[in-house]
């Protein structure tokens, strides 16, 4: 038993003394991204309609079968409050992992995103050079939403099928 | 007209520009006239946010005229091109991640944070047109961690003879000399693809730190002596550089360690390097070894952060230089928003 515990606690001191490295959002390929470059936000009728349809198809804008999307209610509400410019204030200046914390309007107003990560590191390799300012991204159980920003407000965006799918 | 007096011109455009030092010596070794590097040192950027929350009593200094630099040193290097090379490097602490956070969240990149907040100046240093070179340095160590910064580089060597680093490791010599065995080693490897040799030595940089919190300074509280500043425009030999066995100590800080650290490196690479090129003392001067036997010769960059002052006069100016090398010359200039 002593060493078990003496086991567990090496295990998680090593753990604590590990260097640890950030998650990073890949940008998927053409056919898994709601679209080719980010749209505006606010969303409008006609911008929010490619999401909704991206999502209903599975994340596969080249997909010919509509899937039933688990997750509908919850997308449903964050597309409504991505149409609102009220809810795209954003601290971009705060150093947290806590997207929350970042995006305090749109957590209020959007359940999926709450208790989510705030990834920086968004890999885009067809720019030049890493994007300045970086985007933040936010992954829900199957989708990344990647927001663009300026000024302390989101405004653009862009959805893709994460690469890191919940298992059925 | 040279690319020492091409660069000297668009700065005066931008700014009241001094020179500090000047080194014009072919013991250089390092004659390419048709190369200009260019260094911008430390400047320590947190957010303004974190400014005020963590009563930090400094701030980086001129940031609106560093981002005019920068966008007039774009313009600089694409003239000079295609018979020109300009070569702009930025030589570490461009982040003071040791100031912005007090603990560690592995997901946070305070870079990020730092980043968005001083946008316009990260878009300008970053432009790929300017394609500048970054060096990390001790405050911004970590950024290694963060895909979006893995061009950074721990050192560079600019051929035939000069070493750019930041200029931390000379601190770790003197006061941790067993956990450095190798020094030259890690200068060279820590620039591999991959991130063993920077995770390697991450603990002796964040022991380095000695879990001071910078909240008056980081380097010097009192401004740097950096000696007599003249016009820049008057042509002449050296002027205001250090030499060994003449110039205080305080003017020569880690000219001999410098030196040593270049001499390993020839010996075990068969190199030639007589010239380091350095920011993170915050203390802008030319230092040099000049004997019958050998040349070794030191740029410190200075800083955008922090203050120094002159012989002739003691009031404290904000610290905001650019250094320049190239045939066989280096320069140091301090420059000030223009009146």
């Amino acid at each position: 038993m002593r060493q078990a515990w003496l086991t567990a606690a090496l295990g998680l001191g090593m753990l604590g003394c590990a260097v640890r490295y950030p998650k990073i959002i890949a940008v998927r390929e053409e056919q898994f991204r709601s679209h080719d470059a980010a749209v505006a936000l606010p969303l409008t009728v006609e911008t929010r309609g490619e999401v909704s349809h991206f999502l209903e198809f599975g994340g596969n804008r080249l997909g010919r079968n509509a899937v039933p999307d688990e997750q509908g209610e919850t997308h449903r509400q964050a597309l409504d409050a991505l149409g609102v410019a009220a809810n795209l204030a954003v601290r971009s200046d705060l150093a947290t992992a806590d997207f929350c914390a970042m995006a305090a309007p749109l957590c209020a107003a959007a359940p999926l995103f709450q208790k989510r990560v705030a990834i920086t590191q968004v890999i885009d390799a067809r720019n030049r050079a890493p994007e300045v300012p970086e985007p933040i991204g936010v992954c829900d159980d199957e989708y990344c939403w990647v927001f663009h920003h300026e000024n302390q407000r989101l405004t653009q965006l862009v959805v893709m099928r994460s690469t890191q799918r919940a298992k059925p | 007209m040279s690319l020492h007096g091409d660069l000297l011109g668009r700065l005066q455009e931008l700014a009241q520009v001094q020179l500090v030092a000047r080194l014009k010596d072919d013991r250089l070794n390092f004659p390419q006239a048709g190369e200009l590097h260019v260094f911008i040192p430390d400047i320590h950027l947190i957010t303004a946010a974190r400014r005020v929350e963590g009563r930090y009593q400094y701030g980086s200094n001129h940031l609106d005229l560093l981002e005019a630099v920068v966008r007039g040193l774009r313009e600089f290097r694409l003239a000079a091109a295609p018979g020109g090379e300009v070569v702009v490097y930025q030589i570490g602490d461009l982040f003071d991640l040791w100031r912005q956070v007090d603990g560690l969240d592995p997901n946070a990149s305070a870079a990020s944070a730092i980043q968005n907040d001083h946008a316009s100046l990260l878009k300008a240093l970053r432009d790929p047109d300017l394609n500048t070179q970054f060096l990390l340095g001790n405050h911004d160590y970590d950024l290694y961690r963060f895909p979006n910064f893995d061009a950074w580089q721990r050192s560079f060597v600019l051929a035939p003879s000069v070493m750019l680093l930041h200029g931390d490791v000379f601190d770790w010599v003197e006061k941790l000399p067993d956990e450095v065995q190798n020094l030259v080693l890690f200068l060279f490897h820590a620039n591999q693809a991959g991130t063993a040799a920077l995770d390697k030595m991450r603990p002796v940089n964040r022991k380095s730190r000695g879990g001071r919190k910078f909240r008056d300074f980081i380097q010097n509280q009192a401004p740097a002596p950096t000696g007599r500043w003249r016009d820049a425009e008057v042509e002449g030999e050296n002027w205001n550089v250090q030499v060994e066995g003449v110039a205080s100590a305080a003017m020569l800080l880690y000219l001999k360690e410098a030196r040593a650290k270049c001499a390993e490196a020839n010996q075990k690479f068969g190199s030639h390097l007589n010239a380091a090129v350095i920011g993170h003392t915050h203390h802008a001067r030319i230092a040099v070894h000049d004997t019958p036997e050998e040349f070794f010769a030191l740029l410190d960059c200075g800083a955008w952060i922090e203050n120094c002052n002159t012989v002739d006069d003691p009031t404290p100016r904000a610290n905001a230089q650019i250094a320049a090398l190239g045939a066989n010359e280096a320069r140091i200039y301090q420059l000030s928003p223009r009146e």
